[in-house]
């Protein structure tokens, strides 16, 4: 008896989640190309800010410079879609592999500081990449960007990614596997000791945990998310320039994480729905449509704090136990 | 309340009503504009919309026949953003042409979309060379300058004023590269000199690094292109280093534009610059353009609302000679790149790959009445982007962004 109510939660959420992806899944079918191209964009942000939140949510530690690994991953599809092959396979595991490694090496350099202060270096580190995709004109095409990436072949029969229907399956599939991996990855050991990294680290090192590789593991998963994101992103877009790994896309994703909802599963996702359906559609009415973002930003942090899907959750629990 | 609830539907529902009655009842064609509202473009962007509605007003916003309905949407000048509303105007709103855009990036970004939609790009203020000349295509056109077109007749005359040695300085990307190298190109053509470039990152906070090691003592002139922000900066420093004065500064439009010139003060007199258009023109459709413009928006025009104002005269033109029948692309592309009117620059028209033939100027900044202004002192007749060159010729050469640091010897 106690153990099928154990079961229960944990499969009816199973088939919640399934119902879900195939809801969304025929959404792509019925809704205009324009609607099904900006839940794209929005797909791909929710993966990319999923990948801060192992940081920032997780383990504590406020990256300011994530569109740098984002670009990298979209710069390294692009460029082994020019120049090597246009297999969708290859191109992603170079770009994630490429994130991973500027991610480690970026790694080493933040993760000598903490606090306000990581937060800058990851901030500088963010612009010297922002600075190298801008100045390296013979790889990156410096300001002008990257452009005429087509649609990758992903080499499975009948799936064809031409379209903006098919693309949006591919991207859909693509945030849902990141976020199956990423549950995989918080509900494992070693996400219960980055969430105690978060808590109190001192203590942490005193139960005998590596604090350091810790956070850098973290670190550098968290940056192979951002590849992946932009591996969906670059092959979308089909062009790829500076403005993707500068200071305003790596703000966005860290307001889309606080908005949604830091620490959680599906507030990053939350976060990126709404940050780019607000821009997208608010814009269409008026031209302060800044201001009316600012203002919900503002609110959020006055009345929902730690995001909007903690707050719900706390609302529900409170309910359930009154 | 439930009456309240009860009127506003039915307000609406009048309201919809006779939306779809007052449709179908006249064609509508639709044009989408494309401009930065928010980012470090917005004050350009505002220009550009105003432009273009002024225009529209002036045609009592009606196209042989038919209501011309303008979309604008914000790019925020990021070229990922821009193409998703792009796609919006296309898919969606199923505009009939778009106009616009500031940023050269956000143009590169949407070219192989609208290529491949053949929805006529009506590119209003995006300067970069490559779109009108190894991208060109049917569909793709420009209104402003493209980034080296002003610069080919100013070089040569600068060499003809008697200059011989310049030093060159211009922000570190395609912008900066593409005019001053079309002046580097015909000024040593006719025999001058470059014997110092510096190109300063974009962004730079102070050029006074910069400013002390230009080679002043060996030059004749001082050739710099900046915008925005960064014009203003160096033109002020230029003035507080002492070398105002000391040695003529040159450069392109955008260094002192119209847009600016009122905060860079007296700092700015003297300075020479070339461009197509500035609000001191003595052409005949100026005059009433200007005095329209700033009793509509209060203030003077600027290139980038010339420009605009030019695309959707552009487009209106186009439309006038279809008769308003907009159904054959391949038509509607011809008749685009087939218009030929007097703008507030002076004559306007395409050359054969979409960008503007038209009147180049050199300015001086003047005080006048008071103001500060871009009073034109030469001028050098009907210019297309590939100067005195054959197009295959021109574009043979390697293009500008490729041999920035090569000019100097």
């Amino acid at each position: 008896m106690r153990e099928i109510s154990q079961m229960k939660p944990s499969l009816v959420a199973g088939a919640l989640a399934v119902a879900a992806f195939a809801a969304a899944a025929a959404l792509g079918g019925l809704l205009s190309s324009y609607s099904t191209g900006l839940l794209i964009d929005c797909l791909i942000f929710s993966v990319l800010a999923l990948g801060l939140n192992l940081l920032l949510g997780q383990t504590g530690l406020p990256s300011l410079g994530h569109a740098a690994y984002f670009g990298v991953g979209a710069y390294t599809a692009g460029l082994v879609m020019l120049h090597v092959s246009d297999s969708f396979w290859w191109g992603a595991a170079a770009a994630i592999a490429t994130s991973m490694a500027v991610g480690a090496a970026y790694g080493l350099l933040a993760l000598r500081t903490s606090g306000v202060y990581f937060l800058i270096i990851t901030l500088a580190l963010g612009q010297i990449t922002f600075a190298i995709a801008f100045s390296w004109r013979s790889l990156t095409g410096g300001d002008d960007g990257l452009r005429g990436i087509g649609r990758p072949d992903l080499g499975l029969p009948g799936l064809n990614v031409d379209t903006t229907a098919g693309y949006y399956l591919l991207a859909l599939t693509a945030a849902a596997a990141a976020l199956l991996l990423m549950r995989l990855i918080v509900r494992s050991p070693f996400g219960e000791a980055l969430r105690g990294i978060h808590q109190n680290s001192d203590r942490m090192a005193a139960l005998g945990y590596n604090v350091w590789l810790y956070k850098f593991l973290a670190f550098v998963i968290s940056a192979g998310f951002a590849g992946w994101a932009g591996v969906i992103f670059v092959y979308y877009k089909g062009f790829i320039s500076p403005e993707a790994v500068g200071i305003v896309v790596s703000a966005e994703v860290t307001l889309m994480v606080i908005v949604g909802g830091a620490g959680t599963l599906i507030g990053p996702f939350l976060g990126a729905f709404l940050v780019v359906f607000m821009s997208h559609v608010v814009s269409g009415y008026t031209d302060r449509w800044l201001t009316v973002l600012g203002l919900l930003y503002i609110c959020v942090m006055l009345f929902a704090p730690k995001g909007i899907v903690t707050l719900v959750g706390d609302a529900w629990r409170a309910r359930r136990s009154a | 309340m439930k009456l309240r609830l009860k009127t506003f539907a039915a307000a609406l529902v009048t309201a919809g009503l006779s939306a779809s009655v007052s449709a179908a009842a006249e064609e509508t064609i639709k044009v989408g504009m494309m401009s930065p509202n928010t980012g470090p473009f917005a004050v350009i962007g505002e220009d550009v919309r105003n432009g273009f509605q002024l225009y529209v007003d002036e045609i009592g916003g009606m196209a042989a026949g038919a209501k011309l309905e303008v979309i604008f949407e914000d790019t925020q000048a990021k070229p990922d953003v821009g193409l998703t509303k792009i796609k919006k105007l296309v898919e969606s709103d199923g505009v009939n042409f778009v106009g616009g855009i500031v940023s050269s990036s956000v143009a590169y970004a949407l070219r192989d979309y609208m290529v491949e939609k053949n929805v006529p790009l009506v590119v209003s203020v995006a300067s970069a060379d490559g779109l009108t000349q190894q991208l060109a295509a049917p569909n793709i056109f420009r209104t402003n300058s493209s980034g080296s077109q002003a610069s080919h007749p100013f070089g040569k005359w600068l060499f003809e004023q008697g200059y011989k040695r310049v030093v060159m300085i211009a922000p570190g990307y395609a912008m900066g590269f593409e005019q001053t190298g079309g002046i580097a190109r015909t000024f040593t053509e006719a025999g001058g000199e470059v014997i110092q470039s510096l190109y300063p990152p974009l962004g730079t906070a102070d050029y006074a690094p910069f400013l002390t090691s230009l080679k002043i003592d060996e030059a004749d002139a001082v050739v710099a292109v900046f915008a925005g922000s960064e014009a203003i900066k160096f033109v002020k420093q230029f003035e507080e280093y002492g070398l105002k004065g000391t040695i003529p500064l040159v450069g392109t439009s955008l260094l002192t534009d119209d847009l600016i010139l009122g905060q860079q003060g007296d700092s700015a007199l003297g300075i020479v610059t070339a461009s197509h258009y500035s609000s001191a023109l003595d052409t005949p459709g100026n005059a009433a353009f200007v005095k329209a413009y700033r009793e509509k928006y209060d203030r003077s025009p600027t290139l980038y609302s010339e420009g605009s104002y030019v695309t959707a005269k552009a487009i209106h033109m186009a439309i006038e000679a279809l008769g308003g029948d907009l159904s054959d692309p391949a038509k509607v592309n011809e008749a685009l790149a087939a218009v030929s009117f007097d703008s507030p620059r002076g004559p306007f028209k395409f050359d054969g790959y979409n960008s503007p033939v038209h009147d180049i100027y050199a300015f001086e900044v003047k005080r006048k009445d008071g103001e500060l202004v871009n009073e034109p002192i030469e001028r050098f007749e009907a210019v297309s982007q590939f100067y005195t060159w054959s197009p295959e010729d021109y574009m043979a050469m390697k293009p500008y962004r490729d041999i920035a640091n090569d000019w100097a010897k």
